[in-house]
């Protein structure tokens, strides 16, 4: 079998080929006699590191499956090891003396600081950088990994109950870390396209603004606005989980119809900077316009023409339905807010009102089908009762 | 003396010019009694629910046998055929032998905001459709649908065909997978069901035609009234010019499940081309449309672009079909001196003829 060949059942097959036959010859009988033809045969017993050395070269070392077990990009080794250590814990539950459990689980627990440690140090030796200016970007996932560990050293030499007092706020430390860092990351992201923008947008760049307000709702999408639409919990929570709804399409709302307005003014002051080089162009020409109503056509002329140019473009198209969709969701969340604000009023409200429309609706198509259906009979009656 | 050579006298008087036709159009427009609008001789002869039908009175003492059901668009008014006695179609109509009928869909209220597009097609034009057969004691009328009229007269008589002798269809959407139009572009990803949802299921049409004026906001919100001021003092001018805007801010509100059926199934999805409208429990199939067919569109035309109407004519089997072009907009196919002495007699002349 070609041990280059990626086919895992052949890749197997083989690997217990090579195990079997050092298998037999490493446990050939010790009272056998060798000859020179038996050369390496019988050998376990003489020299049992030899031998074990000889398994695991010829059983796995060399065979593809090793590779793949244990090669870049896998854990299949790893995965076997965690899982051996969790055997070995849920075999120790069932050591009868608390003396030796106990100090079996100290054991096993050690091993397991071991193993990480040692993972960080394959680690460190796998990426080490050949030269010192790659230290940082080597350095800072190496290090998340070691704080990682140390977290979590010394936890299982805590007594009992003390473990878990301290084990369970541990963990919830390193959630509440993760999601802090969660929330925060996309404003720590894009701070610095953030300030880029915004002063320009100050400065009096319309363009930057409208690029500071897209950034800003797509941090505000993935930071607050997922906040706000929290699930919350308590007699109440759907009141509150409306309000805080509400408060979001509310921000959505601003902020679409902000762009939208930026937009057209963007393009109204644009067309007027234009108008006016223009005039001074059409001054040369004498064509300029002389009367303030000259001017008023020339300017609703060229702006028409400029709105026609901006309406047509995809951006424009996306802001206006973007804007629209937006108000039109926080007036539909708004009312639907409102009548519950007011449902202790004693006015019947919209959704009661629907109610009845809907009713008067169905009943007026039941009767027209059935009026329908009397003048068909009618028409069929009618002949044979003459 | 300014680098920019402007001559302050004249926009003076241009200034005093305006507040002075201001003055003499405040007295002109309290002078106006009546409107004029749709003086027609009519009688209403079917309603069902808001919609009524309106048979116009023939001035012919033998009008053409086949009479006609004019199917005008939910999102204004029918009068627009009839806007003023010097500006009617209708009359034209009359004059030229053809028995109209109109239908008026009314105003839909609150109650009414539940309305499919089956109630209009299956229920109100086939009611209505089958009263005009009834009157005449016909199997087969002619009608005429105008605009989203039209749309409606197409799948209408795609669904019932043998209600229907011969189809004419004037400014009609059909194919709305164009770009030349701003309304065809804008609705292609309107959010429809939740704009309909914040007006509580009913869209005002005071929203619509605010949509209309975003398509032209100089023209429509500005300079229209800027350019009348000059005429304010014209009496004739100035009813023709309150017609035009009575007619254009009269738009009836629109049913919440017809109107996103049309957005959503013709502006987004263009099924009607395709042949995958379902109609309830139908798929409207064009290949039904083998009666004679005049399909009119005007050339300028911003609302309905004549991309959109073209492809109609190839869309379907009818061996006599006709599509006539005019260099005319949306609503100067009905009230330009072109509707009066072009269109409306060849419409007529049409429908005699088939």
């Amino acid at each position: 079998m070609n041990q280059n060949s990626q086919n895992p059942f052949s890749a197997w097959m083989d690997m217990n080929k090579n195990m079997l036959e050092t298998w037999n010859n490493w446990v050939y009988p010790a009272n056998a006699k060798t000859d020179a033809s038996d050369s390496g045969k019988g050998t376990g017993a003489e020299n049992p590191m030899k031998a074990f050395y000889d398994y695991y070269t010829k059983g796995f070392a060399q065979n593809p499956m090793y590779s793949w077990m244990t090669g870049d990009g896998n854990n299949m080794m790893e995965q076997m090891n965690r899982q051996w250590q969790e055997n070995m814990t849920n075999m120790a539950a069932f050591i009868p003396n608390q003396a030796v459990k106990d100090t079996f689980n100290r054991f096993i627990s050690s091993y397991q600081a071991f193993n990480g440690l040692q993972s960080y140090w394959d680690m460190f030796l796998k990426n080490m950088p050949s030269d010192i200016t790659d230290w940082n970007s080597f350095a800072k996932p190496i290090m998340s990994y070691y704080e990682n560990l140390t977290n979590t050293f010394f936890q299982p030499f805590l007594p009992g109950q003390l473990s878990s007092f301290f084990v369970a706020p541990m963990e919830n430390i390193q959630a509440m870390q993760q999601s802090f860092m969660q929330f925060f990351k996309p404003w720590m992201d894009d701070s610095a396209v953030l300030q880029g923008h915004l002063i320009k947008a100050l400065q009096g760049d319309k363009d930057a603004y409208l690029e500071f307000l897209k950034v800003w709702s797509e941090v505000y999408k993935n930071s607050y606005s997922k906040a706000l639409r929290m699930p919350m919990m308590g007699a109440s929570h759907e009141q509150t989980e409306k309000v805080l709804k509400l408060l979001d399409y509310y921000v959505n709302y601003v902020v679409s119809l902000n762009e939208y307005f930026v937009l057209i003014t963007q393009s109204m002051s644009g067309t007027m900077e234009k108008l006016l080089q223009n005039m001074m162009e059409l001054q040369k020409e004498e064509k300029h316009p002389k009367t303030f109503m000259e001017f008023f056509k020339l300017w609703s002329s060229v702006n028409e023409q400029a709105f026609q140019e901006l309406f047509v473009t995809e951006a424009f198209e996306k802001i206006m339905n973007e804007t629209v969709s937006a108000g039109s969701k926080f007036k539909v969340l708004f009312d639907d807010f409102l009548q519950d604000a007011l449902s202790f009023l004693p006015f019947p409200s919209r959704r009661e009102i629907d109610s009845v429309e809907k009713e008067i609706y169905e009943l007026r198509k039941k009767v027209k089908a059935q009026e329908k259906e009397i003048k068909q009979l009618k028409e069929k009656i009618e002949p044979v009762k003459a | 003396m300014n680098a920019y050579s402007f001559d302050f006298q004249k926009s003076m008087q241009e200034a005093l010019n305006m507040s002075n036709k201001l003055m003499s159009g405040l007295h002109t427009m309290m002078d106006i009694d009546e409107m004029g609008i749709a003086t027609t001789p009519k009688e209403l002869v079917y309603s069902e629910d808001r919609m009524k039908v309106y048979h116009y009175t023939p001035v012919v003492s033998k009008p053409h046998s086949v009479p006609v059901l004019v199917s005008y668009a939910l999102v204004n008014k029918q009068y627009m055929l009839d806007l003023h006695e010097n500006r009617s179609i209708v009359k034209k109509w009359l004059a030229e032998g053809i028995d109209v009928y109109m239908i008026d869909w009314g105003y839909p209220t609150h109650v009414d905001k539940f309305l499919t597009m089956e109630d209009y097609i299956d229920g109100y034009l086939n009611n209505a459709v089958d009263f005009v057969s009834d009157q005449h004691k016909m199997k087969g009328i002619n009608l005429i649908g105008i605009c989203q009229g039209a749309t409606m007269g197409v799948i209408y008589a795609a669904l019932y065909p043998k209600k229907i002798k011969n189809l004419v269809t004037m400014v009609m959407p059909f194919d709305f997978s164009t770009d030349d139009g701003l309304l065809f572009r804008w609705s292609r990803h309107m959010d429809i069901d939740n704009m309909i949802a914040s007006a509580n299921g009913l869209l005002s049409g005071d929203s619509m035609n605010f949509g209309y004026n975003m398509l032209k906001p100089f023209e429509l919100s500005f300079d229209k009234y800027i350019s009348f001021i000059d005429r304010l003092d014209n009496k004739d001018s100035v009813m023709d010019f309150m017609r035009m805007e009575t007619w254009i801010y009269d738009s009836p509100d629109q049913a919440g499940p017809m109107l996103s059926k049309f957005v959503k199934d013709l502006y987004q999805e263009n099924k009607l081309i395709k042949n995958k409208l379902v109609m309830g429990d139908r798929t409207v199939s064009l290949k039904h449309l083998t009666m004679p067919v005049l399909c009119m569109l005007g050339q300028k035309d911003h609302l309905v672009p004549p991309a959109s109407t073209r492809p109609f004519i190839d869309a379907i089997p009818s061996k006599d079909k006709t599509l006539l072009e005019y260099p005319v907009g949306h609503v100067g196919m009905f009230v330009s001196s072109k509707a009066q002495n072009e269109i409306g007699p060849k419409i007529a002349s049409w429908i005699k003829e088939h």
